[in-house]
């Protein structure tokens, strides 16, 4: 934490995490502050005080707030080269397995999660893959798990697609409907869309490939300590970790446990 | 003068101590011994010389007979299996291995040139850590594993599997003959949890998800405890666990969740959907144990 954390504000973040169990009391408190600034603006709360009682009082505000403390934005194949890399250096060897795990931990509303798989149906891998996508946000989870996005975004997606090494065109997995699009149902089928916090929960299985990406910018040093623990404990050994482009594992208390594969994709190897 | 009789000195006696230590090490280091079992020629030998180091012997046999004798006088740190022998098929000879109590049984790195369905895995699952599909990448992958279980016995840490499978005296009246249905789709807690139960006389079998547990306990009942992960694709715990208490031919069995959740609500959701009690992932093997002892019906 800062030096001097804004008592009102940690009176809000206690108050969230005793009532509704979410944690984020280690987030970092500057983007903390922007994400409260628009929902009091958002929710006609003149003081952060105010918005405590609100929600407090009713959990339908606790969930409005909930959308500001969370929602990140995604891309289909955001960072493509991120995608390029795994294709080229990290699938020959999930090859050798005869079946994967996945587990994109923060999948906010799912893009990450859908660019892997079609990643992985492309390779021929994902008959035998299952991705675990988690995040702590019900509405993000819901909406991930439709799978439908507005049309307007897929020629932005379809360029990264091809940036990102994809092999034939976009289009093939998924149908255009009116303004949105909606993705193939064997990439769902391939994915558990679950509730899980690292903040507060453990490792639920051991996987081949974690991507957690632009989730530990949001913590505070010791959060993004826990955070990366968890990833660790879920990581099989010789397994890989992908990680954001402003992320890095170098000053964390884990570092020792990985080795840098794709230093410039933030691409980890677990020891 | 004297000045620099102690300057030296204390180099010298350093550097002494330090080539004291190396002669002791290489003298107490045992040297680490690999099973490779593979019918073709070609494979064997280049299987043997990817392994081969100053520290590794490797010892390539052809067939199954031929492993299980090597087995029976030789401790092996590791074994490396070819699932098509001339005279068995691999996971016969897992099985005999598991049975025989004059066996030693290191651990398996499955390393075979075929695709292997789910069930398979699962089975195979029972007696190896790793399985490797032969590829690209596959001899880098082999090297690791095989460096992994190598290293695993520098430091003394002789796999559970190992112990428990020697170890005859875990046998226990209160899992003797028991079935338990564990339903997780985590390779790591499935392989755990049977290398824990069964050499205590219980019988483990696996199902995958919710769907496959509840076909299971239709097709085959009779089981004595249920042991139920809760985040699982198809059907998640909780709901299989609800429909499990809710059909009167199972409403009875125990069931302990395994639940990576910490939070008290968490917890508290999985009693609520009808288990008798849980457990926190990572699983803590005593504690199972315990559990385990008290659900069991006697």
């Amino acid at each position: 934490m800062t030096t001097s954390p804004d008592p009102e504000l940690t009176a809000l973040l206690d108050a969230v995490y005793h009532r509704y169990h979410y944690d984020f009391r280690g987030y970092a408190e500057a983007s903390l502050r922007r994400r409260i600034g628009a929902a009091l603006t958002h929710l006609r709360c003149p003081t952060v005080n105010d918005l405590r009682e609100r929600v407090l009082a009713e959990p339908r505000g606790f969930s409005e707030l909930l959308r500001f403390l969370t929602v990140q934005v995604s891309d289909l194949f955001r960072d493509p080269s991120y995608y390029r890399s795994l294709r080229e250096r990290i699938v020959p060897y999930l090859r050798t397995y005869p079946s994967l795990k996945v587990w994109v931990a923060g999948c906010a509303t799912g893009e990450e999660a859908y660019s892997l798989a079609i990643v992985f149906a492309e390779e021929g891998l994902l008959d035998r893959t299952l991705i675990y996508a988690t995040d702590i946000h019900p509405e993000s989870l819901r909406a991930a798990e439709a799978g439908v996005y507005d049309l307007e975004r897929f020629a932005r997606f379809s360029d990264s697609y091809r940036q990102a090494g994809g092999r034939g065109s976009l289009s093939d997995f998924y149908t255009a409907q009116y303004a949105s699009a909606i993705l193939d149902r064997r990439l769902k089928q391939a994915i558990l869309f679950s509730d899980h916090s690292l903040a507060t929960d453990v490792a639920f299985a051991e996987v081949e490939l974690v991507s957690c990406r632009n989730v530990l910018i949001y913590f505070d040093r010791p959060l993004q300590d826990r955070a990366i623990g968890v990833l660790r404990d879920s990581v099989r050994r010789k397994g890989f970790l992908g990680l954001g482009a402003k992320e890095t594992l170098r000053f964390s208390a884990h570092a020792e446990a990985f080795t840098e594969l794709v230093p410039e994709d933030r691409i980890y190897q677990r020891r | 003068m004297g000045a620099v009789a102690y300057a030296i000195k204390p180099v010298v006696r350093d550097q002494l101590v330090t080539a004291l230590r190396r002669l002791e090490s290489k003298a107490t280091q045992s040297l680490r011994r690999v099973l490779v079992v593979e019918d073709d020629v070609v494979h064997r030998e280049s299987t043997c010389k990817l392994l081969a180091a100053d520290d590794v012997e490797t010892v390539p046999v052809g067939t199954a007979a031929d492993a299980l004798r090597a087995l029976r006088t030789t401790t092996f740190d590791c074994m490396v299996l070819d699932l098509s022998l001339p005279d068995r098929s691999g996971s016969e000879l897992l099985r005999e291995m598991a049975q025989g109590e004059q066996y030693g049984f290191p651990p398996v790195i499955v390393y075979t040139g075929r695709a292997i369905s789910r069930a398979e895995e699962q089975e195979l699952g029972r007696f190896s850590q790793s399985i490797i599909i032969k590829g690209a990448r596959s001899p880098e992958r082999l090297l690791d594993e095989v460096t992994l279980f190598l290293h695993q016995v520098e430091t003394n840490l002789p796999p559970e599997r190992q112990r428990m499978l020697r170890d005859a005296r875990h046998r226990d009246a209160v899992f003797e003959g028991r079935r338990v249905l564990v339903v997780e789709d985590d390779v790591r807690n499935v392989f755990a949890l049977t290398s824990v139960l069964e050499p205590r006389g219980a019988k483990v079998e696996i199902a995958r998800n919710g769907k496959e547990a509840l076909q299971h306990l239709k097709l085959k009942p009779g089981v004595d405890l249920i042991l139920m992960d809760l985040m699982m694709p198809e059907m998640d715990g909780l709901t299989a666990t609800r429909a499990i208490r809710a059909d009167p031919a199972t409403a009875k069995i125990p069931i302990i969740a395994l639940t990576a959740k910490a939070m008290a609500d968490d917890r508290a959701s999985c009693l609520a959907a009808g288990a008798n009690d849980y457990i926190a992932k990572p699983l803590d093997v005593d504690k199972l144990l315990s559990l385990a002892r008290v659900w069991m019906p006697k």
